[in-house]
């Protein structure tokens, strides 16, 4: 037997066949069990140093460009902002508002409506009980005394909506839709009709508006927020040409008897 | 079999020495080399092993320094908060107004393009503009021939106006007013926008 042993290790040819097996043998074993999770390990953790070094980029970048918003005039953006787009819903304003406008173009009010326009997250029983005011023409109140939407749901809502019937020529018509491009008030034209009315050159116009509200921006260190010079020029031009507005009157108030 | 390992010594020239002894040194030296190769084997490994070692070890490190530098740049960040939250809103809302003005600009637009188009003799009597430029158009002529200009200049300006569709034309003897015959229409149509 152990001369047979000794045979074979003389044969020079198995011996180098059988270190070469055994080190494949080892390579297999040792190299997927061994050497792969620290492979792996390392190639993870150099992919998460490059999305880390991808933060810190961003996050000091940010942080730059902070340092050079000139803050003063940021405060000055932001009061027309609000004023643009308020967080809640400003119906009295915006009836207001368009009184305002029909003044200046001469057409003669007819009636506005206010539409609560829920959002998603609003509940279906919301809908339902703002729906038979929305819906019927008939319901809707003349004047400005007609603003139905309550607050809180159009708080909830990303818009609401503002139904405008006026009587005045086409000149003046345009003439009213030209002045919303210098209203404080973000609105947008939803719809518009035109009813010539009989025996008369004056039209009946129906306007629907749509009244977005102001969204607060989540940001986070990594939120690129840039003041681009086209971005000042636009808000600057905005200052300068954004001059329709309206406050509430400050009259004496205390009246002796309120009914008459 | 030419490798420096086969290569026989030449201070040993085994073919002087004796028989035994010359077989008991090819002997060894081939025991040494059919355990040399699974050693390198195994020291190539463990070199490779110790290198990924310290390749992980100084990202560990990077990664530690990379963090230490985001909660500085975080901190500092959090002094500019409120002014990113304001510049952020601001942002949104210029664009928000942006989009409301191009807009409004539009339905300016559809009724401009409308208007220049309508012929002497045509009268509109109803325009229903949405922001997507979708219109309907209802009106009157007395001339029958007046109308099909309205629609042939409507279907010739296809870079402006699109899906013209005739949806009803009807033949009054009398106006409200009581003045003569008229023709009435009413279509559809999509005015383009930009």
């Amino acid at each position: 037997m152990k001369k047979s042993i000794a045979n074979l290790l003389k044969n020079t040819q198995l011996l180098t066949v059988l270190s070469i097996i055994i080190s494949i043998f080892l390579l297999i074993l040792l190299g997927p069990s061994l050497l792969f999770p620290k492979f792996s390990a390392w190639r993870d953790k150099t992919a998460k140093n490059d999305q880390e070094g991808s933060r810190l980029t961003a996050i000091t970048e940010n942080v730059t460009l902070l340092q050079q918003i000139d803050t003063q005039n940021l405060q000055l953006y932001s009061d027309l902002v609000r004023k643009l787009l308020p967080a809640q819903a400003d119906e009295l304003r915006v009836v207001a508002l368009i009184d305002e406008l029909v003044k200046r173009s001469g057409v003669s009010l007819e009636s506005v409506k206010v539409i609560s326009k829920t959002a998603s997250s609003t509940t279906a029983a919301t809908t339902a009980q703002v729906a038979p005011t929305a819906g019927s023409p008939e319901a809707a109140p003349k004047t400005t005394s007609g603003t139905t939407a309550a607050p809180t749901q159009a708080a909830t809502a990303s818009a609401f909506n503002v139904s405008v019937t006026f009587k005045g020529t086409f000149a003046e018509s345009l003439q009213l839709i030209d002045l919303l491009s210098s209203t404080k008030r973000t609105m947008s034209i939803e719809k518009i009709s035109f009813t010539r009315e009989q025996n008369s050159n004056d039209l009946g116009v129906n306007v629907e508006f749509s009244l977005p509200l102001g969204k607060e921006a989540a940001v986070s260190p990594e939120t690129k927020v840039e003041f681009s010079a086209a971005d000042t020029q636009a808000l600057k031009e905005l200052l300068a040409k954004l001059t329709i507005d309206v406050s509430p009157t400050a009259l004496p108030t205390g009246r002796s008897n309120p009914f008459n | 079999m030419n490798l420096p390992l086969f290569k026989k010594n030449k201070g040993k020239n085994i073919n002087l020495l004796p028989e035994e002894t010359a077989g008991s040194v090819t002997f060894k030296r081939d025991i040494i080399f059919a355990l040399l190769t699974p050693v390198a084997t195994l020291v190539l490994l463990g070199l490779i092993f110790a290198t990924l070692t310290i390749l992980e070890q100084k990202e560990k490190f990077t990664a530690r320094n990379i963090q230490k530098k985001i909660e500085e740049q975080t901190t500092l960040w959090q002094q500019f908060a409120a002014s990113a939250k304001t510049a952020s809103n601001v942002k949104d809302a210029i664009s928000t107004h942006q989009q409301s003005t191009q807009q409004n600009d539009q339905a300016v637009g559809s009724i401009t393009s409308i208007q220049s188009v309508v012929p002497n003799g045509v009268v509109i009597t109803k325009l229903d503009i949405d922001k997507e430029g979708k219109t309907s158009v209802d009106g009157s002529a007395s001339d029958p021939r007046t109308i099909f200009q309205f629609v042939e200049t409507l279907n010739s300006k296809s870079e402006t106006f699109s899906d013209l569709k005739l949806e009803n034309i009807g033949f009054s003897s009398q106006q409200a007013g009581g003045s003569g015959t008229q023709y009435n229409f009413s279509f559809s149509l999509v005015v383009k926008t930009e």
